[in-house]
């Protein structure tokens, strides 16, 4: 390699690297100024902090906000997955497996709640909440919010179909199973991480949900991101950090469950 | 499977977008185009200069957001891709994705307790004499735009870190070997095979962004001139929803004329495989 070559390189990976420690920092610095913040001991946001210790998490669990919001956001959240599973799955075996004709059609309306714009979609499921008279209600809110993860679990299982391989329910059946049991025991069964994993992913994302439920709840219904975002526009308390560390924690835990279950029968 | 087997599996999908994103739609259009002035609302709407210059920010900013987005990611995604060090790699996975699980709402809240008159950003500055006076970082454009990147980034490094591994290593080796710098095999190899998968990011990115409400609520404050927050008055302050109707109207075509022009150039695979 000539000398004029190995400089370009060196120059090259200078640029890259440090193009990547910036975006490391700028993506790293507001996480872990949350995180520190959360072990201040005040009730100022200062930093760095003048005192230390569990205030944050102390007040986080008994001020009566942040619970009960977490309490909302489960009771909205699982009924959204659980809907949103059972009427991606059966679609997305659909769509893989059968003759469905406009298969391509369906499958690009299951997923266009991923592009379409969110603060459009809200506007619009407003006016028809609205016209049906649920505007407000609970079950408006966890239909209108099905819609939007409905497209994780018609991508995530059609990609695991995909890579289940037909045959295996072709040689279930030569072997005297009905079409059924072989549907059942074979392309289910291996199908159900990647279920798990589907509805893990609904799951997380519908817990950050935030517009629909600014759009489409009265005042009754305050999931945890409404929360924080009503605490927002009053002004800025402290306590929302030790809710946000704990979040971070536990929706990486459980990402990295769903990339693992997802990843399983990928590998087999 | 028959058909209608198919049929039968795939019914209550097609029911509940029927019910709850064409019915929608079409509703929206109709209230859009109703009282008080049928067709003429789209008119009236794009007569007053303050509507155009919602929908200039919006899609202007929302353009900027989307190239920083897919540079950056882009740069992120062909390091972790490329890098031969575990540690390098694993530190740039968890710097990007451990934020993004933080809850968007707490992110917003991050950088306001960064940003604010106050704010930390502020007082380091202040502290070590770079600045006389507290620079207004906050409430303003360029905040928006920062918030924004900063919750698209890793949007645009998932899809490009796939794309960037589909790509053959050997042509990299082999252009390597006929005297091409790093550089020059990376523009003349990477580049063009990742194209497609580019394109499709950055439509992606994007479409998303246009739809984004919290960010310029919270990080552009009263005065941010975003079609969402816009909307979110006419129908809570003002009580006017054929005016938020025709607003989003305005927005889903804007949003549809760019998935189509972008279906046209990288194939609507594509952009569906960056979804996936």
């Amino acid at each position: 390699m000539s000398v004029g070559v190995q400089t370009k390189n060196g120059l090259f990976r200078l640029t890259g690297g440090v193009a990547c420690i910036i975006v490391a920092l700028f993506m790293a610095i507001p996480a872990v100024t949350v995180a520190v913040l959360s072990f201040a001991g005040g009730t100022n946001l200062v930093f760095p902090p003048t005192s230390w210790g569990f205030t944050q998490y102390h007040t986080a669990f008994t001020n009566g906000v942040w619970i009960p919001a977490i309490y909302e956001s489960l009771k909205i959240g699982i009924p959204v997955s659980v809907l949103a599973v059972a009427v991606g799955v059966p679609a997305a075996l659909a769509l893989q497996r059968s003759k469905l004709a406009l298969s391509g059609v369906i499958r690009l309306f299951g997923v266009a709640p991923l592009v379409i714009p969110a603060v459009a979609y809200a506007v619009a499921m407003y006016g028809f909440l609205a016209e049906i008279g649920i505007i407000g209600s609970y079950w408006g809110l966890v239909f209108a919010d099905c819609m939007l993860v409905i497209p994780f679990v018609v991508i995530v299982i059609e990609s695991s179909l995909a890579r289940i391989p037909r045959d295996l329910e072709l040689v279930a059946m030569t072997l005297g199973a009905s079409r059924r049991r072989a549907i059942f025991g074979i392309t289910f069964r291996l199908l159900l991480p990647a279920i798990a994993a589907s509805f893990l992913l609904c799951f997380i994302s519908n817990f950050d949900e935030a517009v629909f439920v600014n759009f489409l709840s009265g005042p009754g219904v305050t999931t945890l991101p409404k929360a924080i975002f009503n605490s927002l526009r009053t002004g800025l308390d402290p306590s929302i950090t030790a809710v946000a560390s704990i979040l971070m924690i536990l929706s990486t835990a459980v990402v990295a469950g769903a990339w693992a279950l997802r990843s399983r029968n990928t590998t087999r | 499977m028959s058909g209608f087997t198919g049929l039968a599996l795939a019914f209550p999908l097609i029911a509940m977008v029927g019910l709850f994103l064409i019915f929608p739609v079409i509703k929206l259009v109709t209230l859009a185009m109703g009282a008080p002035r049928g067709a003429g609302n789209f008119l009236s709407f794009f007569d007053l200069t303050v509507n155009l210059d919602v929908l200039r920010v919006t899609f202007v900013d929302s353009a900027i957001v989307a190239v920083v987005s897919v540079l950056l990611g882009g740069v992120v995604a062909w390091v972790i891709s490329s890098t031969t060090h575990a540690f390098v790699r694993m530190s740039l996975v968890a710097a990007i994705f451990i934020p993004f699980w933080m809850g968007s709402v707490v992110k917003l809240y991050a950088f306001t307790v960064l940003l604010e008159r106050l704010g930390i950003v502020n007082r380091v500055l202040l502290d070590l004499h770079l600045i006389n006076a507290p620079l207004d970082l906050i409430y303003n454009q360029p905040a928006v735009i920062v918030g924004m990147v900063y919750q698209l980034l890793p949007y645009s490094v998932l899809p490009l870190f796939v794309v960037f591994r589909s790509i053959d290593v050997d042509l990299l080796k082999a252009a390597e070997g006929l005297g091409a710098s790093r550089a020059r095999a990376v523009r003349s190899i990477v580049l063009p095979l990742g194209l497609p998968g580019i394109l499709a990011s950055l439509t992606i990115v994007y479409v998303v962004g246009l739809g984004f409400f919290l960010t310029p609520v919270l990080l552009g404050g009263a005065t941010s001139p975003f079609s969402a927050s816009f909307m979110y008055d006419d129908i809570f302050s003002y009580f006017n929803f054929t005016e938020a109707a025709v607003s989003a109207v305005v927005l889903l075509v804007g949003a549809l004329l760019v998935l189509v022009i972008a279906s046209r150039f990288v194939g609507r695979e594509q952009l569906r495989k960056v979804l996936g």
